[in-house]
């Protein structure tokens, strides 16, 4: 049990518990700031009872023509809520927020190696679009899925046709 | 088309200009820049270009002067005014971009990009007044453009923030009006403007308007954001005390989302003050008799809502959200002292049994039930723990131990410890039954780790609170028995556990702040970087090692974090005023205000001016070993010691998270809301005192320059009336004093909670040690040597400036210091007192230092002076003012101390006291225990060098300052 609501500036000072887990990335204010202007209803923040940040949702609407989709940017449950299915719940809000502004598709990157995650989406009924190569630099670069799940308005799922090879992320659009 | 490809022709030629800027080789840039201008010496973007090129290479007066003759010619040409606010903003003189299109608009009052351009501008200023006028301007322009007319009425709104009076009486009914003018005439368009006109009726109080909005026509416009209008509807009708609608509209989203907790609590408001109503109701009309039917009829009514909710989940995924809204429920009915006769309710005991059954196994649990642990009385307590043990089934009766056999009985097991520890049962223990759970809690530890080995190095270990929970009763037996042999076992277990569980951020907090207890910095860096704190963390996370790294002698490495602090609210100063134009582009008007009140909490944290200030005098600790290398450093500093303001305590933002590392200890040893505040002061009365004290070093050098003729750099403000630096330091002597006097409180160092507490400041050194004294009797010195170079040596009279500075120096040289080592009642104990009061005495020779450079700058023209007359007129004077000699002596005694503390410093460095710290087992952990008795040595090979390394750089600094003393002797 959890309180669902819009990410407010004030969050970016109380998340370190989130953020602190090493795959979550820590942006520069303007990325966050962004985000909270042009779509603010794509950032959501969970809050305990006792008052604490559990997890966040940050994304965005983008794309023309059948390409109009929702896109996660950052999902991220602190560890001491995590098996509570608190990731599924702000994905769906995130998916009905999209078939609400008639997206066709939702789509988000994962690493490759993030089995767990990997394995959450797909629960959720994602699929692997493709791969993009060395999407994550670090001192070893890494692979991401492109993972996509097909929403009411693409009737024929044709946005979640795997792609046969892998790109770079240069040719991502 | 003549006029464009005449556009064209311009771009082509100014685009090796923009390449050669855009790759950095400013040089080319303006060699390029040159090149046009013999072409074309009209081109005006051209020049602008070149002072761009300028600017970046630091030639800011050529730069700058170039650029004021363009501005003075008030150009309107796009590329021209878009190169030339880059300068602006490169060189944050933001009023100039405002000013600069200001002036164009006016030559072309109908562009309509000029004036929009001029409109951000204002934006960037925060000048909420030109913002209208310029929006109005732009919407008679473009009448049909929506947006430019909601600029207008947001740039009015601000203004209604910024005062609330004259807000409520005339800012926020023109708004209004506005508005209402639009609706009336049906030129809504979007839902940002509908959004726009509640915000001004709900900062009115508005109530009944907004309702008719939300449920009129005007309310189709909204509903993007998840329910964000059921639940705004029902906010407002809260407000008018409708609380059958409130509680109806929660009712119908619980029913979609029975675990959102806002919900419920909103829901459960709604019905209590339905009852409370009815009650008012009744007693009102006291004819009926004693039954409360209306009252009852809600409660139930909720209760059958929870129940069935409950209820429905039996076959699906369990929720947590209706089980703790009967919590929930019990704890109001108990809360407002309702009589529930008729209700059949559990008991708050059962009721939270039943939750631990049901959810123990999730971590979050234990916060959960400590949400209602008031509500059960004593005895009440012990049965919700013993029902919890029984229910682990992992605690035996005849005491052999039973381990978990999976991450769920683990978790719950962990969930009842913590709560037994909330509970105040560990503080009950006798020292030999804390020690004895702490060794089975390792146990089960380590027994845990058998679940996780599937984990990736990403995750953290099951099983790590066990170690946690372990270690906190380590350090509850070292608090009461003061033997360090305990923290150094805690220290040796969390090193261990590191191994198995690399990212878990808790064990490194927990480990930077006991290492930074026992005086040991050296392994905090590499941990405190291992939680890859960056951007806003510096601002709610760095005061995890910033008092540490600076009172521990670790001089370079706090030069490094300071800046790294520092650079995030430098950056996000330049950067900050982007996203709240991007919010008047989007519409996005609900986040202005709060953007404007993000970026003051930021520009007033405490951790800012802490890290600036300190970095500041750090550099003028570090970068000085002549005087000429203090001025450089003094000049360079963004501070204007003759034009600011005294800081503002009181417009100071405690920014820090203080509830990170974890801590299951009852509350009131937590005194979490008592330790912020008293931290907050005690941060607040420290930062004043080291920028009093770093104003003071910085008007003592502007003596030094004023004496010697050179021009002082007087603040930002062209304009300003002329001000004596002299005056000012007196000033600011005076104030160091009464900050000092006003600390009295503070003699003794605060000791906040081991675990979860903020760190201390080192107020009580520099308070009760001899540290001001011995600045301000420099002061003296200054003064003296300043009225000399006034009125001439022949004023030279016998005083004793010189003999204060003496002893005031003598006393920082710390006495009894017999090494890192010290026995207490026959424990030996790392002493880390010794090393913070030597910090302190070297930074405090380094700013007497930097002050008797002052006096030697002056006296060295002085003795200058009466060589030359002198050498005019040998017969006049045949000895030299004794004066020269005394202040050579002076240097001598200074420099005699600085050896002394340089000699402490030595000894404190294990290889020179040849002291083997690795053989010394202050852990004392037994021969079979093999893993931590490596672990132990290890541990000790990293306090054996940090101490080395505080030594080592404490020495460095002591050296520099030798050499700069020995400059200035005359």
């Amino acid at each position: 049990m959890t309180t669902i609501r819009p990410f407010r500036c004030d969050d970016l000072f109380r998340f370190n518990n989130v953020n602190l887990d090493p795959l979550t990335e820590t942006y520069g204010l303007p990325f966050y700031l962004q985000y909270l202007a042009h779509w603010p209803e794509y950032f959501q923040v969970l809050e305990s009872p006792s008052g604490e940040i559990m997890g966040y949702i940050m994304g965005k609407a983008e794309g023309s023509g059948e390409q109009w989709h929702g896109h996660v940017t950052a999902l991220s449950v602190a560890p001491e809520f995590r098996r509570l299915g608190l990731a599924g719940k702000l994905m769906n809000g995130l998916e009905d927020i999209s078939e609400k502004k008639q997206c066709y598709f939702v789509d988000l990157f994962v690493r490759v190696s993030n089995k767990v995650a990997v394995a959450m989406y797909e629960k959720l009924g994602y699929s692997v679009y493709r791969r993009v190569l060395e999407y994550y630099s670090g001192e070893v670069d890494e692979d991401a899925f492109d993972m996509r799940k097909a929403l009411s308005r693409d009737k024929e799922k044709k946005s979640v046709i795997p792609l046969p090879h892998p790109v770079r992320p240069d040719e991502l659009d | 088309m003549a006029s464009r490809s005449h556009v064209d022709i311009n771009e082509r030629r100014l685009r090796p200009i923009y390449d050669c800027l855009d790759n950095g080789n400013n040089k080319k840039a303006i060699q390029e820049a040159d090149k046009v201008l013999k072409k074309q010496k009209d081109l005006t973007c051209a020049k602008v270009l070149k002072a761009l090129a300028l600017l970046r290479m630091g030639r800011h007066a050529e730069g700058s002067s170039l650029l004021s003759t363009i501005h003075q010619s008030e150009p309107t040409e796009e590329q021209t005014l878009n190169a030339m606010s880059i300068c602006y903003k490169e060189t944050q003189q933001y009023d100039k971009i405002a000013s600069l299109y200001d002036a164009a608009s006016k030559q072309q009052p109908n562009n309509e990009d000029i004036l929009s351009c001029l409109f951000m501008a204002h934006v960037r200023l925060g000048n909420y007044q030109q913002q209208q006028r310029t929006a109005m301007q732009l919407h008679k322009l473009r009448p049909k453009k929506n947006p430019y007319y909601f600029w207008a009425v947001m740039s009015i709104v601000m203004q209604a923030y910024q005062n609330e009076q004259l807000g409520k009486t005339m800012f926020l009914p023109l708004a209004e009006k506005m508005i209402k003018k639009y609706i009336q005439e049906d030129k809504i368009e979007a839902e940002a403007e509908i959004h726009l006109y509640l915000i001004i009726l709900e900062l009115q109080q508005n109530w009944t308007e907004a309702l008719q909005v939300l449920e009129g026509p005007l309310g189709a416009f909204l509903g993007n954001e998840l329910h964000s209008k059921e639940t705004r509807l029902a906010t407002i009708c809260s407000k008018l005390s409708k609380w059958d609608r409130v509680s109806s509209i929660y009712k119908q989203l619980l029913d979609q989302m029975p675990d959102n907790w806002d919900f419920w609590l909103k829901y459960q408001e709604a019905v209590f003050h339905l009852v409370e109503d009815s009650y008012r109701d009744m007693k009102q009309e006291p004819s009926s008799d004693d039954s409360t039917p209306n009252t009852h009829a809600h409660l139930e009514a909720m209760q059958k809502f929870i129940e069935d909710k409950i209820q429905s989940m039996q076959n699906g995924v369990m929720m947590r959200g209706p089980y703790l809204a009967e919590i929930e429920f019990v704890k109001q009915i108990s809360i407002r002292k309702l009589t529930t006769t008729s209700i059949n309710q559990k008991s708050a005991l059962k009721l939270l049994q039943e939750y631990f059954q049901h959810f123990g196994n999730k971590s979050s649990c234990y916060n959960d039930i400590k949400l209602y642990l008031d509500l059960l009385q004593a005895q009440e307590l012990d049965q919700l723990l013993e029902f919890m043990k029984s229910d682990t089934g992992l605690e035996s009766s005849d005491g052999s131990l039973i381990y978990a056999r999976d991450v769920n009985q683990l978790t719950k097991h962990l969930v009842y410890l913590q709560l037994t520890r909330t509970m105040g049962k560990h503080s009950l223990l006798s020292i030999q039954e804390a020690l004895a759970l702490s060794q089975e809690l390792l146990l089960r530890y380590r027994d845990g780790l058998q679940f996780g080995k599937e984990l990736l190095p990403t995750d953290i270990q099951y099983s790590d609170n066990y170690l946690l929970l372990a270690v906190h009763l380590l350090l509850d037996v070292w608090s009461k028995t003061k033997d360090d042999v305990h923290l150094w076992r805690a220290i040796v277990h969390l090193e261990l556990a590191i191994r198995d569980s690399v990212s878990n951020y808790q064990i490194k907090l927990l480990l930077i702040r006991l290492y930074c207890r026992k005086g040991v910095f050296g392994p905090c860096p590499a941990l405190y970087d291992g939680m890859e704190i960056k951007h806003i963390m510096n601002d709610t996370l760095g005061h995890i090692v910033s008092n540490d790294v600076i009172r521990l002698g670790h001089f370079m490495e706090a030069g490094t974090m300071y800046a790294t602090m520092v650079r995030f609210f430098v950056v996000n100063q330049k950067e900050a005023s982007e996203h709240l134009m991007s919010s008047y582009k989007f519409g996005s008007f609900g986040r202005i205000h709060e953007f404007v009140q993000f970026q003051e909490r930021l520009d007033n944290s405490l951790q800012y001016h802490t890290a600036s200030t300190e970095k500041m005098l750090l550099e003028l600790i570090m970068q000085t070993d002549r005087h000429e290398s203090t001025e450089a450093a003094a000049n360079g500093m963004n501070v204007h010691p003759l034009t600011d303001k005294t800081i503002d305590l009181s417009k100071l933002c405690d920014n820090r998270d203080l509830t990170l590392a974890l801590a299951w200890d009852p509350p009131e040893l937590l005194c979490a809301t008592e330790n912020r505040q008293k931290s907050f002061e005690e941060e607040k009365s420290w930062l004043l005192l080291r920028w009093t004290l770093l104003h003071v070093l910085l008007l003592a050098v502007m003596v030094g320059q004023e004496m010697a003729g050179v021009g002082v750099v007087n603040g930002n403000e062209e304009n300003t009336e002329k001000k004596s630096p002299l005056k000012l330091l007196r000033q600011r002597a005076k104030d160091l004093q009464n900050c000092v006097q006003q600390c009295q409180g503070h003699k003794q160092p605060n000791q906040y909670h081991v675990v979860q507490g903020p760190s201390r400041t080192r107020l009580a050194e520099f308070v009760s040690g001899p540290h001001i004294t011995a600045v301000t009797s420099v002061i003296d010195c200054i003064e003296y040597v300043y009225s000399l170079s006034q009125s001439g040596l022949d004023e030279c009279q016998d005083v004793k400036v010189w003999a204060l500075v003496k002893d005031s120096t003598q006393k920082l040289v710390l006495k009894d210091v017999q090494g890192l080592l010290k026995d207490c009642d026959g424990k030996r104990q790392l002493d880390s007192l010794a090393l913070e009061q030597l910090v302190a005495s070297v930074e405090s020779i380094s700013y007497i230092t930097i002050m008797l450079g002052v006096c030697s700058k002056g006296l060295k023209i002085l003795k200058n002076d009466w060589l030359k007359k002198f050498k005019k007129n040998k017969a006049l004077h045949n000895s030299q003012p004794e004066i020269f000699d005394k202040f050579n002596q002076l240097i001598l005694d200074v420099s005699a101390s600085t050896k002394e503390l340089h000699q402490i410093a030595s000894c404190l460095d294990p290889v020179f006291s040849s002291l083997d710290i690795a053989s010394l087992r202050l852990a004392d952990i037994p021969d079979e225990e093999q893993i931590q008795r490596e672990a132990e040595r290890l541990v000790w090979t990293k306090v054996e060098s940090s101490v080395q390394q505080s030594s080592g750089e404490i020495c460095e600094v002591l050296h520099h300052k030798q050499f700069y003393l020995n400059t200035l002797m005359l």
